[in-house]
């Protein structure tokens, strides 16, 4: 089972410049665990520091009681896709993935086994005797997600791990990194939030080297606070004026000629009131065809990252807290 | 945490199986063992030439084609000059007079390498010896450095320990130095036997085995060297041109130094490198063989703790 993953005071700096710079995070036992932020904002970094490839200037990095700084990874229980990492161009995928299940001491036949077995969940089981010198992009990245999945480890670090993926493959991936939740911990950065959304549990929101946010997502999008309907016909102006009328109800407006935005605090009573609200269009013959929340991942962080450095949210016990 | 502590058997063992196969496959590797054989038989080829040269005079003259008698003459030619040349080892201080002892040493040494054993295969090899640390930058350049530079380590981090990679990696192309002097020094000791029937097949035999090891005791320090430099620089060609200019200008530079300003002190510096224990790798006197052996083991494994160090700390 996965291991908790606690990051910090995590500090790295390049040439003076702060990559990560006093990094507080803390990543519950089998979850899917989000990374987001802009370019430079530390994710790589991050990823490289916890996966040991670089040396921190300061800062613990744990996984459950083990210090991964002082005592070196646990051998074969972290698997990792880094982001520009390179296969060997004339060795057969099958003999370098073989390789490293070996490392971990699995008997040749059973690592073979294992690696064909791992290749068939990212398509690449009919090219195992092939060298990534004939890959494209998406199945050199396949492979390499491949790799981050042998030996079963506890702990899988994705950096990007759909870029460069045709829709298909994304999806694939994506159900790929939601099963992992009952073996492993998995902490995954991408560009995609409506990927992230899907798939994380909760997500950290990372900007100039620190965690400005963190916590479930379901905190972040503050679920069912706002709706956008689609309806049959615009809303006339008087029941514009009762539904906003409604207990709860914070702000009703008009996006577009049959749409309406729906407000509602996010209490208790917020679902009656939306029953109410439905109750209210149906009557007056207004026929909501579409139901979706207005509020996605990415306009919250982009939300939170336009708001700039200013001070931080405090960071509790392990890390900071969702807005 | 000690690094030579973390460093696990298994791990060890695939590591360096991987690297002395990977190598034998690789073109560094094929450029390294046809330049390593063509700087042998070329060398045995150019000991050789003053044999032939004398016996095409004794054909012209109409004196008969006598090799042993020929090689005699040579070697009796030969022995003053050795004598010199391994002296000049022993005491490097210029314009210095040997003494008495020490010149009896001399002496004795240069009739062991060209009368007690076989007189060509002693040149052949003392010559390849001295040349070996090029030959082996062309391999051993490139141990970590391109994995470093194109990130490839980073698929091996997260299964051995830093120094388990470094360490297996050092000694897999170290077997691969090995197998590699094996080949050459068995190919030459053929050419020279079947070129030059003078000696009896066990002298050959027996040298070459002696000189093998001679030579890997050699080779050792200096594939570590190049473990050392692969590990500092991420880059393949800067490491193959620090290698070279290494093994270049530590045994040059003292002498252009002693030549340019008169200064002895200079001579220092060719102790970066294990070359005074070279030499006495070849001595009469196994207590003098052992030292050497136990001097360029020493060198190594100082070479090796400086890249693990340096490869344990760096990123990666």
């Amino acid at each position: 089972m996965g291991q908790v993953l606690t990051v910090t005071g995590l500090r790295k700096r390049f040439k003076g410049i702060a990559a990560v710079n006093d990094l507080t995070l803390r990543v519950p036992a089998n979850c899917v665990y989000g990374l987001i932020g802009p370019n430079g904002a530390g994710k790589t970094t991050l990823f490289s520091l916890i996966g040991g490839f670089l040396r921190p200037d300061a800062g613990v990095i744990r996984l459950g009681e083990r210090d991964l700084l002082q005592d070196g990874l646990p051998l074969g229980r972290i698997g990792i896709l880094p982001q520009d990492a390179l296969f060997q161009r004339n060795v057969p995928i099958l003999d370098q993935l073989s390789f490293f299940l070996r490392l971990g001491g699995a008997a040749p036949a059973a690592a073979r086994a294992e690696v064909m077995a791992t290749l068939e969940t990212v398509g690449l089981q009919d090219l195992s005797r092939r060298s990534v010198a004939t890959f494209s992009h998406g199945m050199i990245k396949r492979l390499a997600l491949a790799q981050a999945f042998l030996g079963h480890p506890e702990l899988i670090l994705l950096d990007e791990p759909t870029s460069g993926l045709d829709p298909e493959q994304t999806a694939v991936v994506c159900r790929l990194i939601t099963a992992l939740k009952s073996t492993a911990t998995v902490l995954v950065s991408s560009h995609n939030l409506d990927q992230l959304q899907t798939i994380c549990d909760e997500v950290a929101v990372l900007n100039r080297g620190r965690v400005v946010a963190a916590g479930p997502v379901a905190d972040f999008l503050g679920a069912g606070r706002r709706l956008r309907l689609t309806l049959n016909r615009a809303v006339p102006e008087e029941l514009l004026t009762a539904l906003r009328a409604l207990p709860d109800m914070l702000a009703v407006t008009v996006p577009s000629a049959a749409g309406l935005t729906l407000t509602m605090s996010p209490s208790a009573e917020a679902d009656r009131t939306l029953g109410l609200c439905l109750q209210a269009l149906l009557g007056q013959g207004l026929v909501p065809r579409a139901i979706e929340p207005a509020q996605s991942l990415e306009s919250e962080v982009l939300t939170l990252l336009r708001q700039g450095p200013g001070p931080l949210p405090g960071p509790g016990p392990g890390a900071p807290t969702a807005p | 945490m000690n690094p030579l502590a973390q460093v696990d058997a298994r791990r060890f063992r695939l590591l360096s199986w991987s690297m002395f196969t990977g190598t034998l496959r690789s073109g560094p590797g094929i450029l390294c063992l046809i330049l390593t054989l063509l700087v042998g038989l070329g060398t045995a080829a150019v000991v050789l030439e003053p044999m032939d040269m004398m016996l095409a005079a004794n054909e012209r003259d109409h004196l008969p084609a006598d090799q042993a008698g020929v090689m005699k003459t040579l070697v009796q030619v030969s022995t003053p000059m050795v004598s010199w040349l391994v002296a000049g080892h022993m005491n490097e201080t210029a314009g210095q007079k040997l003494s008495p002892a020490q010149q009896a040493d001399a002496d004795q040494w240069a009739h062991y390498l060209l009368q007690d054993r076989p007189a060509p295969l002693s040149a052949v090899y003392m010559i390849l010896c001295f040349s070996l640390p090029f030959l082996i930058a062309l391999g051993a350049f490139d141990q970590v450095s391109s994995d470093i530079h194109a990130q490839r380590l980073r698929f091996l981090l997260p299964r051995a320990q830093r120094a388990t990679i470094f360490l297996g990696r050092a000694v897999g192309m170290m077997l691969f130095m090995a197998l590699l002097l094996a080949v050459v020094m068995a190919i030459i000791a053929i050419y020279l036997a079947s070129n030059l029937p003078l000696y009896p097949l066990g002298s050959v035999v027996g040298w070459t085995v002696r000189c093998y090891l001679m030579l890997v005791a050699a080779a050792i320090p200096a594939v570590a060297l190049c473990s050392l430099i692969s590990a500092s620089v991420g880059s393949a060609f800067a490491s193959l041109a620090l290698c070279n200019a290494v093994f270049c200008v530590v045994p040059l530079a003292p002498l252009v130094i002693r030549l340019a300003s008169g200064t002895t002190w200079s001579s220092i510096i060719t102790w970066l490198l294990p070359l005074p224990f070279q030499l006495q790798l070849f001595h009469f006197s196994l207590w003098h063989v052992a030292g050497a052996i136990v001097g360029c083991l020493a060198y190594a494994a100082g070479y090796l703790l400086v890249g693990l160090w340096i490869f344990g700390r760096r990123d990666l």
